[in-house]
């Protein structure tokens, strides 16, 4: 469903010399199985091409997803989960959010894992949230899995993916956040942002400023907390905010709730202390890995690889109802 | 054309150029001697002050302009940090708090509504937020777990 663009404030900003009034215009639509939504600051007068705009780079986004998603069969990466082939070309977008897959991994020392698509569905299918295997049993975890990588192909941008024997990828763990921040690319407007389900990829025109809840799971109607992203002094910044957590995609009973957060060290699901986990960083794409790595590791070891990392905040809701954050984080709390 | 060889040397330059100082040196040009309160060009009648060395005054200058902005930085960095972070008590956690935590170097609490205090310390890892706030209105977008359905 895709709806009109709407004008939902404006304020004013200082361009060349004159003060050019700004429209902030909102598309709103559904992809990646959620909503997406794309706001810009706009110069009044060029509302028009803003809000051509943000279609295309809308209807880009779902094309995107569309070769990304494990939900459909005869998607790019789907095509390639079902090729027996152990080295398989694969297209520019499918090749880019492979490589960032790859380095997301690097990132958090290896907790995200691209690799674990049959553990996970392996816990959808006891928890009857998915159908079982065509061949009616799912591979054993195996640490070679990890062991897979990706090369430059022949064509411009393209790649070469090889695997070892069995080994099917899934990026539902990546690709959120690495859309949101492909899509803010291609937002030529001082100030923009992308909503990609939750996780936001946002530019900050100078003197203006983006403010993110972090929504609270217990209750739609409160907040943990309200993120501040102001505009660089003499230019825009760029920021992406991601939040993960246990409490949404969860199956069973509360003595034995399982959810699709996989550990890699144990192939099921993470035993951790945090609910909710909420990164502010440079990208979107970081923030969401980042967001990940503190669930499936818990709030000490987690909070610790992010402390070391250059993340501008975290904002963690514990199981037993307390909320910490890093320190940094006092920068965007107003 | 013949070619003159050895030239008379300027001494011996035409007679009409006037005697004075300009005989022991090059004339003092117009310009300058407007600038000097000599306008006619013609002798002072005393020598020239002798000007002082401006290296002092430039070295005065330029560590005047460092410290200018040193002193705005500090005020700057000191803006960022919360206004009642000095009045801040910092309590130790209970052991049960040390034990979700256990990991990490030091953990303290804060009381609801006060934020971490920004200069808390590199070893100083977690804090606690303020109490849940309700939704306003001028919140642009919220991050949720992602699947979530939001109410508008």
């Amino acid at each position: 469903m895709i709806r009109s663009p709407e004008r939902i404030a404006g304020s004013a900003t200082t361009t060349g010399g004159t003060v050019a009034p700004l429209s902030r215009l909102v598309h709103r639509t559904q992809a990646m199985g959620g909503r997406l939504e794309l706001h810009v600051d706009a110069p009044a007068p060029d509302g028009a091409a803003a809000e051509r705009e943000m279609r295309l780079v809308a209807a880009r986004v779902r094309a995107w997803a569309a070769m990304l998603t494990r939900h459909d069969p005869t998607s790019q990466l789907m095509r390639l989960n079902g090729d027996p082939r152990p080295r398989v070309a694969v297209g520019p977008t499918l090749a880019a959010a492979l490589r960032w897959a790859l380095d997301a991994g690097d990132l958090t020392a290896g907790v995200v894992d691209a690799s674990l698509l049959d553990a996970r569905l392996r816990v959808e299918h006891e928890a009857g949230a998915a159908p079982a295997p065509a061949d009616g049993a799912f591979p054993a975890p195996s640490r070679d899995a990890r062991r897979w990588d990706i090369a430059a192909g022949d064509r411009h941008r393209s790649g070469v993916v090889a695997r070892p024997p069995g080994v099917r990828l899934d990026l539902d763990g990546t690709a959120k956040g690495w859309l949101a921040d492909r899509a803010l690319a291609r937002l030529h407007w001082p100030g923009a942002l992308v909503d990609a389900d939750g996780d936001i990829a946002a530019r900050a025109a100078p003197g203006e400023t983006w403010e993110v809840g972090i929504g609270d799971p217990r209750d739609d109607e409160a907040l943990l907390g309200i993120l501040t992203l102001p505009g660089g002094l003499l230019g825009a910044r760029a920021y992406g905010v991601a939040t993960s957590g246990t409490s949404i995609h969860r199956w069973g009973s509360a003595e034995d709730a399982r959810h699709h957060l996989i550990d890699p060290a144990t192939g099921t699901p993470a035993r951790s202390d945090v609910v909710q986990a909420t990164v502010l960083a440079w990208s979107a794409r970081e923030a969401e890995a980042y967001a990940k790595t503190i669930v499936i590791l818990g709030a000490a070891a987690g909070l610790d690889l992010v402390e070391h990392s250059d993340v501008l905040g975290a904002v963690v809701l514990l199981d037993n109802g307390g909320t910490v954050a890093l320190p940094r984080t006092s920068r965007f709390l107003p | 054309m013949a070619i003159r060889e050895n030239p008379a040397p300027r001494a011996a330059a035409p007679a009409d150029v006037p005697p004075g100082p300009a005989a022991s040196g090059p004339p003092e040009l117009p310009a300058r001697a407007a600038r000097s309160g000599n306008a006619s060009g013609g002798p002072a009648g005393r020598p020239a002050p002798q000007r002082p060395d401006p290296r002092p005054m430039r070295f005065a200058v330029a560590a005047g302009g460092i410290a200018a902005f040193s002193a705005l930085l500090a005020t700057i960095s000191a803006s960022a940090i919360p206004a009642n972070a000095s009045v801040v008590t910092v309590q130790q956690d209970s052991p049960a708090d040390v034990a979700i935590v256990q990991h990490v170097t030091r953990v303290v609490k804060l009381p609801p509504g006060v934020p971490a205090p920004a200069n808390a310390g590199p070893n100083v890892l977690v804090t606690q937020l303020p109490a849940p706030v309700a939704k306003p209105r001028t919140v642009v977008v919220t991050t949720t777990q992602s699947g979530r359905v939001v109410k508008p």
